[in-house]
């Protein structure tokens, strides 16, 4: 009974009624095939569910998992490097500058020709995209502690490791973890745009296959089936949050 | 325990401190008082080892000072705690950060070492008066619980030297007063050296044998205390006259 009301009062509950509302309504207003109803759309998500939907959606998030991963061994590193170091900022940062705006999609092709068709010029894509973001949320993160801080624990007699595991990772977490959340959204779009090329597999290959042979309703469940992934993929990244960054959520 | 001679120290072409002479005696207090920017900070950073290349001589406890020394604790305005750890984490940080420096050999820490150590921060809490936020996150103390848990973890390395910046300028006027009386307390109990940096007078007199009173990047006078550790009214005429000097001298460096 209490876990009933839970899930009847959750917010999260009401906000996706609020977006089921607004597409039954686009639907009853465009009156076309081309948006299908959630409900008839949501029956087709659950039959396709048992059958290959699910493969794809793994196929797209092992890719985004993969690339997060590799994004945040080259970018944490790096952004821990050029934002304790003058000089390394002074080297790295106009590169950066230069890289991070350039649309990295454009680069697919080229890494198709160099990696391949495969899992590996996709992955690579995704972490030229996340990469700047994180490098950049944890240099700045790193610049940001205050000098304060930094003499306090320094005054200690805290060696390198110990400013590191003590000072400054901790300091920089929450920053590191806001600039994920904005680059998992960016990497999921060009995720599902390189999908469209060359691939069997992957959510991006299920609706533009979809829509291809013109399956709207399959269309909307591959679109139903991102929106999940997103949703999850966020959650996730709430949840870090709150594990790592504990002590940002505690009431003053 | 503090002989400086001479000391100079510039960031960049600024220079901040110059020709700065100064004898802060074993178990004595000294307060430094100045207008903002007048190099105060920096004298303290460079006692606290934190700041290189300094010109001139400083002597800490009869060694030339080279880098942190393990039994000086400073303690920031803010109190300087990490706001991720609790309390008790701020205060075995101090343990932990000086022992790795050590013996890095060691990386793990011993049970009995544990059991020795958890004893040491329980009785610094005990004495702090603040064994009962111990699991607190610094954003839940008030100000003077902050100042008292970073003298918490200055005190538990059993430091001899402690050095305060400003520490009071943020606290109400009766926690200010505690903190200061608890200061002076703790220096006589254990015998520190102490030398604390401030803005107001009547917390110079309070805790300084020795008043230092700076001006733009030079000691403008140093005046010999005997109020130190008593609270006066201003209708003392005495105090109001030791006011009135280090206020003189204030006012003088200040309009140059």
């Amino acid at each position: 009974m209490k876990g009933l009301r839970r899930v009847v009062q959750s917010k999260t509950l009401h906000g996706f009624l609020i977006l089921l509302v607004i597409w039954e309504l686009t639907h009853q207003l465009l009156h076309s095939n081309i948006v299908p109803n959630p409900i008839a759309t949501g029956v087709v998500f659950v039959r396709l569910m048992s059958q290959e939907l699910l493969w794809h959606m793994g196929a797209s998030l092992l890719r985004i998992g993969v690339a997060i991963v590799i994004a945040m061994l080259i970018g944490i590193p790096l952004g821990l490097w050029t934002g304790s170091s003058k000089r390394a900022d002074a080297v790295f940062s106009p590169v950066v500058y230069v890289l991070y705006p350039l649309p990295k999609i454009a680069f697919l092709p080229v890494f198709m020709l160099l990696f391949g068709l495969g899992n590996v010029s996709k992955i690579i894509l995704v972490v030229t995209i996340i990469v700047f973001q994180i490098l950049l949320g944890t240099r700045d993160g790193v610049k940001e502690i205050p000098k304060e801080l930094y003499y306090a624990v320094k005054a200690l007699g805290s060696d390198q490791w110990t400013m590191y595991r003590h000072l400054i990772i901790p300091a920089v977490l929450p920053k590191m973890i806001s600039s994920l959340r904005i680059s998992v959204g960016i990497g999921l779009s060009a995720l599902f745009f390189s999908e469209n090329y060359a691939a069997s597999y992957g959510i991006g290959y299920f609706i533009m296959d979809a829509w291809a042979v013109m399956k709207y309703k399959e269309m909307f469940a591959g679109i139903l089936a991102l929106g999940i992934m997103s949703f999850l993929l966020f959650k996730a990244i709430d949840l870090l949050e709150k594990r790592l960054c504990s002590w940002m959520f505690i009431s003053q | 325990m503090i002989h400086i001679k001479s000391l100079g120290y510039s960031y960049g072409n600024e220079e901040v401190l110059k020709d700065v002479h100064l004898n802060i005696p074993e178990k004595t207090t000294c307060a430094v008082i100045g207008p903002s920017g007048c190099g105060k900070t920096t004298l303290l950073y460079i006692l606290a080892g934190l700041l290189k290349g300094y010109k001139g001589e400083v002597y800490v406890s009869g060694r030339p000072l080279a880098g942190v020394r393990k039994e000086t604790g400073i303690i920031l305005q803010d109190g300087g705690l990490l706001p991720w750890k609790t309390v008790g984490e701020n205060i075995a940080l101090g343990i932990y950060a000086k022992r790795r420096t050590k013996m890095p050999a060691s990386l793990q820490v011993r049970k009995e070492d544990k059991r020795v150590m958890q004893e040491k921060i329980d009785n610094v809490l005990c004495e702090l008066d603040i064994k009962a936020h111990c699991d607190k996150f610094p954003s839940q103390l008030s100000g003077g619980q902050k100042q008292r848990a970073a003298i918490a973890r200055a005190l538990v390395t059993d430091s001899d030297l402690l050095l305060f910046d400003e520490i009071s300028s943020a606290l109400d006027a009766v926690t200010k007063e505690k903190i200061q009386e608890l200061i002076l307390r703790l220096q006589q109990k254990n015998g520190l050296t102490l030398m604390t940096i401030t803005h107001s007078i009547e917390e110079a007199i309070f805790l300084g044998q020795q008043i230092v009173v700076m001006e733009k990047s030079k000691i403008k006078q140093i005046i010999e205390n005997p109020y130190y550790g008593k609270r006066m009214l201003y209708s003392d005429e005495a105090y109001y006259e030791l006011y009135q000097v280090v206020r003189t001298f204030l006012y003088e460096g200040e309009k140059r």
